[in-house]
């Protein structure tokens, strides 16, 4: 049986500033259900940036991921190799939508080591 | 309870479980009816009445993404117009499904009756290359529903506890958790489990409970690729795929939502089908002891021709009619609309077509009996539910060059 080629999204298809969708904000939700119930040191770690699109729902979910997860992760995560990358695509207008917070507080990132070039921004 | 007896069976030491989001059985599968007429896809006839009331015909037009733009609308009441075209228990007690409200739900939600009409748009096998070639070559659910005629959260808690605990939305903060997830029960029986979600970034969806109270049980999907490439992969896994378009939490790249959702590309998500599969059957000491089951946890206001059925009533839970959004209370004695769901492995016969009702609190009800045995705190829905790993019914194992191998461009 020969191999099955697949095809991969168009550069186009990647939208980091897409609006969340009702799944995304429902997970938000549940995430500012538990950050409510953390201790105000814990939440210092916690973003509390405006989250209308995707790539700003990603931000907040990773500080509280990560926090969640660091009694269980003694050692960095490691990187998430995939395959499924695109290009940075053009910047497209600011999506609307409903704040969750309004200050501006980007996520450091966590230091990791480099990753596979497939990861890399091309 | 399938027979112990089965070699597929004898040898099974994993079962993985990937659940996708948001795409009905006959957007995705429907045209497979044509290779396979056992598989019940669509004919090409079939219908919605738009909102000017003029019938609109399937059409084999749908695209990798920018169609199902707004997502189309799958709450409880919009999916209670799509099963009923819009014909209330108020109006006629005894109403039936009749899967005629498709359109029309969309209409609601832009008040555009040409972009309605999208609604009713299925894939051509050739463009689902991954999902339709698994579904052709190992076996395919004709009657796998969605647990409830509702949203995302409500149908994956079926998948995780064989409940939603009675609620029918996207609230679902577990207030009244009386039965265990399938991790738990595992994990207590001294069995090996894990959810992997994609990254730090995208997360479980699995929030209020699981993640918050045992974040141990999770990892990503990098962590999958590992026990999968170093043989050790938990005895159960359940997958979540990558849910936004994000920068990478390393910094090093941008990575696309390979979910499937309205409006992601669903080429990121064939290719990740294509990677779960590939990190097992690739795997010369996995592929034979492993049992991969693809499934999306519901149809996303897409249309199906297939009525849901009723089911066992999810006795004590009852949703009241300012839960449902609709005059009528929900007494889960109804699943949900037909999603894709296909179950891979080498101890499956090429081109089964399994006829049986499953809904998504088969999934616990199979890795329960499977692993644990006898377990009697479970939902009604869950004990009633069919299990699915007496498919692996082949006396002998396939060989290696009858089994399909992908390669993502």
């Amino acid at each position: 049986m020969e191999v099955i080629h697949v095809p991969p999204p168009s550069k186009e298809a990647f939208h980091k500033g897409r609006p969340m969708s009702d799944l995304i904000k429902a997970q938000i939700k549940h995430f500012k259900h538990v950050e409510e119930k953390l201790s105000p040191r814990e939440r210092e770690s916690i973003p509390q940036h405006r989250i209308t699109t995707e790539n700003e729902a990603a931000q907040y979910i990773t500080a509280m991921t990560r926090l969640l997860r660091s009694d269980v992760d003694e050692k960095p995560a490691k990187p998430n190799l995939t395959p499924i990358t695109v290009k940075k695509s053009a910047p497209r207008a600011a999506a609307r939508g409903f704040a969750i917070a309004a200050s501006e507080a980007p996520i450091k990132p966590r230091k990791q080591s480099k990753t596979k070039s497939s990861r890399k921004k091309k | 309870m399938p027979d112990p007896k089965l070699p597929g069976l004898q040898q099974l030491q994993h079962v993985v479980v990937l659940m996708m989001e948001n795409r009905s059985f006959d957007h995705m599968l429907g045209a497979l009816k044509s290779i396979n007429p056992a598989i019940d896809g669509l004919d090409g006839t079939e219908t919605n009445p738009d909102s000017t009331g003029v019938p609109v015909t399937v059409s084999r037009t749908a695209e990798y993404q920018s169609q199902l733009d707004p997502d189309p609308d799958h709450h409880f009441p919009a999916v209670d117009l799509q099963i009923f075209g819009g014909v209330t228990s108020a109006q006629n007690p005894r109403r039936t499904p009749n899967m005629q409200g498709f359109v029309k739900s969309y209409f609601n939600q832009q008040r555009s009756v040409q972009h309605s009409h999208l609604i009713m748009n299925y894939f051509p096998p050739e463009k689902l290359p991954v999902l339709t070639t698994l579904a052709k070559e190992y076996a395919v659910f004709n009657r796998w529903f969605s647990s409830i005629p509702g949203p995302t959260l409500c149908n994956r808690a079926f998948a995780h506890y064989g409940t939603s605990f009675g609620q029918v939305s996207m609230d679902v903060f577990y207030w009244n958790k009386q039965f265990k997830s399938i991790y738990e029960r595992l994990n207590e029986a001294g069995h090996s489990t894990r959810l992997y979600y994609f990254d730090e970034a995208s997360s479980s969806l699995e929030v209020v409970n699981l993640l918050k109270n045992q974040p141990a049980l999770f990892g990503t999907f990098q962590d999958f690729l590992d026990a999968c490439s170093s043989n050790k992969l938990p005895e159960y896994s359940f997958i979540e795929p990558n849910y936004t378009d994000h920068d990478s939490p390393d910094g090093m790249g941008e990575l696309i939502a390979s979910d499937q959702h309205p409006d992601h590309d669903i080429r990121a998500g064939e290719q990740f089908i294509a990677d779960v599969y590939n990190a097992i059957r690739n795997n010369p000491k996995l592929w034979p002891n492993t049992a991969l089951l693809i499934v999306y946890d519901e149809h996303g206001g897409i249309y199906d021709h297939v009525p849901p059925p009723a089911c066992t009533p999810d006795a004590p839970f009852v949703a009241q009619p300012s839960a449902t959004g609709t005059p009528d209370p929900f007494y889960f004695d109804r699943l949900g609309i037909r999603v894709p769901a296909v179950l891979v492995s080498p101890w499956i016969a090429r081109g089964s077509v399994i006829n049986e009702v499953f809904e998504h609190a088969s999934i616990p009800a199979t890795i329960t009996n499977y692993f644990l045995g006898n377990y009697a705190q479970r939902s009604k829905r869950e004990l009633a539910a069919n299990t699915f790993l007496g498919y692996l019914n082949q006396s002998t194992i396939r060989p290696g060059d009858q089994c399909p191998r992908f390669q993502n461009d």
